[in-house]
């Protein structure tokens, strides 16, 4: 098998198309989805600790309060926005509602997005 | 002044594999001013390589035959000037389809999608058309079948291309079929709209739409197809598949 037929087979799901809106929204719609499907597999994880006595869990509550964690909150709070608020875009289109603007709506949904997770990332690490 | 000279770098397969394919590189002069992309693939082919294998035929954006990748994008290389896609210096890329079976090279086997399309159960010509035949005493259609052509739709498969879903599933009816039956419904002819829309109205029809929009991006004929699979669904939440209320 050559190395371009490898190629060609690995990206035929998922063909870089980097002129089109809608594909950077299909890309980080499923990047974040696959976040939150991590974080909540995490979730129970840790919840399962609970089993162990408070003091293991109060080790845990520690950490997670540490800068990094809070980090990966942000980062966390961060994908749950975007991917709410392109939810909201993909079904205003299905509903037929902007079909002809479906760049500049993924356009607002990055910029509402950004500003959501600035404001979360403020109240997360520094307020 | 000598026409420039253009690197071309061509895939090459022989038959539907496409793990054994590779890029060929081919270097041939081309009038950017003048040339289409389907010129200078010509111009390869007559002067390089008879065994390059692609598609074409009409020449002027009709049938969408010749849809090819350039430089990753789908386009119609007979009506796409060489000065719109190459800036004069670096190499040019052409593949074939995505999500289409390759025949061999650049030439794609349309087959599935036209048997999906000619699944649909729709009349070959209008009523007032058929009406027209019958007058003039033509009221045999077997020479044409029961496919239908949708008028503004080349054909081309550019929108199955460039869809991520159609990448991820083989059934999935595709954004030029959809677009179809909707088109279908909203003149029915002597078709069954309900029927049309029980046809789509499952998982591998509009629900597998993700929305990305690249079919009705790259569509070289303005049909839309993706608003065209958001107004198939807003038929059935209607309920029009039930109450035989379309279009």
């Amino acid at each position: 098998m050559t190395r371009a037929g490898v190629r060609r087979r690995a990206t035929a799901w998922m063909t870089p198309r980097w002129r089109d809106p809608g594909w950077y929204a299909f890309v980080l719609n499923r990047f974040t989805g696959l976040i939150l499907v991590a974080y909540l597999l995490a979730h129970f994880v840790v919840l399962s600790r609970l089993t162990a006595g408070s003091e293991g869990w109060n080790d845990l509550l520690g950490l997670f309060g540490s800068r990094p964690f809070l980090v990966g909150d942000v980062l966390l709070v961060s994908a749950v926005i975007f991917h709410g608020l392109n939810g909201v875009r993909v079904i205003l289109l299905t509903l037929g509602r902007g079909t002809r603007r479906s760049g500049l709506m993924f356009g607002v949904v990055l910029v509402a997005s950004a500003a959501l997770a600035a404001l979360a990332a403020w109240g997360i690490l520094f307020a | 002044m000598p026409d420039p000279t253009i690197v071309l770098r061509v895939w090459r397969q022989q038959g539907s594999d496409a793990s054994n394919g590779r890029f060929e590189t081919f270097e041939v002069q081309a009038d950017p001013r003048r040339d289409s992309v389907l010129d200078v693939l010509e111009r390869t082919w007559a002067e390089q390589d008879h065994t390059l294998v692609f598609r074409h035929a009409c020449h002027h954006a009709s049938c969408g035959t010749c849809t090819l990748l350039v430089d990753g994008r789908e386009r119609l290389p007979c009506v796409t000037a060489l000065h719109d896609v190459w800036d004069g210096r670096s190499s040019m890329t052409l593949e074939p389809l995505r999500n289409v079976p390759v025949v061999a090279d650049l030439a794609v086997d349309p087959g599935v999608m036209l048997t999906r399309v000619a699944g649909l159960p729709l009349p070959y010509v209008r009523a007032v058309e058929a009406d027209a035949r019958s007058a003039s005493g033509v009221t045999d259609d077997a020479d044409v079948g029961t496919a239908e052509r949708f008028e503004d739709c080349l054909e081309c498969l550019a929108c199955v291309s460039a869809c991520p879903v159609a990448s991820g599933d083989p059934d999935y009816l595709g954004p030029a079929v959809l677009a179809a039956a909707d088109r279908a419904i909203e003149e029915p002819r002597s078709g069954d709209p309900a029927r049309i829309l029980d046809l789509v109205n499952t998982e591998h029809g509009i629900w597998q739409c993700r929305s990305v929009w690249s079919c009705s991006a790259v569509c070289p004929a303005g049909v839309d197809p993706a608003a065209r699979i958001m107004s198939l669904r807003r038929r059935v939440w209607r309920g029009d598949h039930r109450s035989g209320s379309a279009p």
